[in-house]
């Protein structure tokens, strides 16, 4: 279990980088104007965008995350993306059609042309303050675990993702995102099928995919849908099917990271197109990366693995515990095999499956006495190991070249995610701030230059971020949960605009106001989920609106 | 002579529709892989 990787694999991971990153940059060199810089031209076709979206969704975190989260507790996390083919919809047939008409760049300008300025900046400014703290984290929370595992220097691994990123980015603008997102989707969709294959290739001779996933199921890792109602209940359909809806919406109709990709289709049709390729994709996708996750489950019942992914946390325990630790391990460990083994061979066997549940119980009430261990050394530590899982199985498992490749995959979808963010950040600030309230009126060139030096600083401030993010640990969580915070109050700003015809600007700037303020109150007094912030945002706004509208004076209402 | 003829929007009410069945079945298949393996 060396921590340290080939050469080979660092050269494959460097080529297949620079390749794609080349790649963009010759085919994006020339940008003469503001439309080229910020929509591509309007040359993109359904293909590209529809697997750009998918790109920009699919961060560094999914291909590390999601996999832990099957390994840990099961394959429910796919109800979550249930809304989505139907926000995916709504968008395509209302949003796309609307900005393409107005000739926008950005969601927020859409806001002006309906409202009025206050509401646009509003909008543009709640955008700019989320998504510019999470651009850091986009870049951080991979680099943390790569740097972790690979024993790589934590600021050198961010600086490498984030200067490649921002090179791209600044020099071919949103063409240049699109493109590159079009082949990190190709090293991400290859890299995961190899994983999942070497995952059955290392199972045992008589235990072949459905004899996994029969092992899998019998210790509750195959729960994909959950049909209760329950508030509580983290992932259930329900809470997929109207949270998710809410959620999906706000993202893919008014945060311009992912507006951005699809306005740079050559028509409406070709993004429309472009969004129903990820309606149908999307839930297979997490689908499959949930079930790479079992399989590693399943794989590690088997083979002999870390009883604790983080394997950095351990070092705080005096080496006689780990000596201790390390033994009983063993010993659980062969226990758990040998009950997987004789249910392999008796799949119907009630009483070979309770052996292994019972095995399992055993490992996790283990795994807590470690965490319990650490804590006690380090009262502060994080003790949630399954966002190491994948990335262990990947270095200690994998043949040489295809360590490479993963990490590729890892890098590939990192880079991804942040080059939209940084190019929305500075398309909206280029365009809804500083033209709009600065220049109004710049040669193309003048333009152009704003575009990049905007995305630049964008970079900049997110390779900041990540580099002293490892000072504020508690503020990532913050960051992350912050999103939902203000994601409600924006769909609400924007489903007003396109169906509430009759509410003028004021009436939806100041029902944002409240709106938001009494989501914040919310988030600062109660515990409510906060995915609900999505509903109670949206629903705040809309209601406030008609209630505004219907007692504000008439000449109030018009003027912004 | 511009020979480009514009695209021909495809009927997307269908399209929609398509969709959402879609949506069922993936519930459905999701539905029935939960349940055949507990």
């Amino acid at each position: 279990m060396s921590p340290v990787i080939s050469w080979i694999d660092i050269a494959v991971l460097l080529s297949t980088l620079f390749a794609i990153v080349g790649y963009g940059m010759w085919k994006t060199r020339r940008n003469d104007s503001l439309d080229q810089y910020l929509r591509g031209g309007n040359e993109l076709k359904w293909g590209t965008i529809g697997l750009s979206v998918m790109a920009t969704q699919a961060s560094a975190i999914t291909f590390l995350s999601t996999p832990g989260q099957a390994w840990e507790s099961g394959m429910g996390f796919v109800q979550n993306y249930l809304g989505m083919p139907i926000a995916l919809i709504i968008v395509s047939a209302f949003f796309i059609p609307i900005y393409y008409k107005l000739k926008v760049y950005t969601a927020y300008e859409f806001l002006e042309k309906r409202f009025d300025l206050k509401t646009r900046l509003l909008g543009a400014l709640l955008f700019l303050l989320q998504r510019g703290l999470a651009a850091g984290i986009t870049i951080y929370a991979p680099a943390i675990i790569l740097s972790s595992v690979l024993g790589w220097n934590l600021s050198g691994t961010i600086l490498l993702v984030g200067i490649l990123v921002v090179l791209y980015t600044v020099s071919g603008g949103s063409r240049a995102v699109s493109l590159t997102q079009k082949h990190q989707m190709a090293v991400i969709m290859g890299g995961m099928g190899l994983a999942f294959w070497f995952l059955l290739d290392g199972m045992p001779e008589n235990v072949g995919f459905t004899d996994a996933l029969s092992l899998g199921a019998s210790l509750d890792k195959t729960n994909a849908i959950d049909l209760t109602f329950n508030l509580n209940e983290r992932y259930n359909v329900w809470s997929g099917l109207i949270g998710g809806l809410f959620l999906s919406l706000s993202y893919f109709g008014t945060d311009q990271s992912q507006v951005a990709r699809y306005l740079g289709g050559k028509n409406t049709l070709q993004s429309r197109a472009g969004m129903m390729f990820n309606a149908v994709l999307k839930i297979p996708m997490q689908f499959f990366i949930l079930l790479t996750g079992v399989m590693v489950f399943v794989f590690y019942l088997f083979t002999p693995g870390p009883y604790y992914f983080k394997q950095s946390a351990l070092d705080v325990l005096p080496p006689a515990k780990v000596e201790q630790l390390d033994l009983q391990w063993l010993a659980l460990q062969e226990q758990r095999k040998e009950a997987a083994l004789e249910l392999s061979f008796e799949p119907e066997s009630a009483e070979k499956r309770q052996l292994l549940q019972q095995a399992e119980s055993e490992v996790q009430a283990f795994r807590a006495e470690v965490k319990q261990a650490i804590v006690q050394q380090q009262p502060d530590a994080e003790t949630k190991d399954s966002d190491y899982v994948f990335i262990r199985f990947v270095l200690d498992h994998l043949p040489t070249g295809v360590v490479g490749l993963l990490l590729a995959v890892i890098f590939s979808a990192a880079m991804s995610s942040t080059s939209s963010e940084l190019n929305a950040l500075g398309s909206t600030t280029c365009v809804d701030i500083y033209h709009r309230l600065f220049k109004h009126n710049p040669s193309e060139e003048a333009k152009v230059k704003a575009g990049k030096f905007f995305t630049f600083l964008w970079g900049m401030i997110a390779i900041g971020f990540a580099l002293y993010a490892r000072l504020l640990e508690n503020l990532i969580e913050a960051v992350n949960i912050l999103g939902s915070v203000f994601y409600g109050v924006i769909l609400g700003i924007f489903l007003v605009a396109f169906f509430l015809k009759h509410i003028r600007g004021s009436a939806a700037f100041y029902a944002a106001i409240v709106a938001q303020s009494i989501v914040l109150a919310l988030f600062f007094s109660t515990d409510i989920g906060y995915l609900w912030y999505n509903l109670i945002g949206c629903g705040g706004v809309i209601g406030l609106s008609l209630l505004f509208y219907t007692f504000m004076p008439k000449d109030t209402q018009i003027s912004g | 002579m511009n020979n480009e003829s514009p695209e021909k929007e495809p009927s997307w009410s269908k399209i929609y529709s398509g969709i959402a069945l879609l949506l069922l079945l993936y519930i459905v298949g999701m539905y029935i892989f939960t349940e055949v393996l507990k």
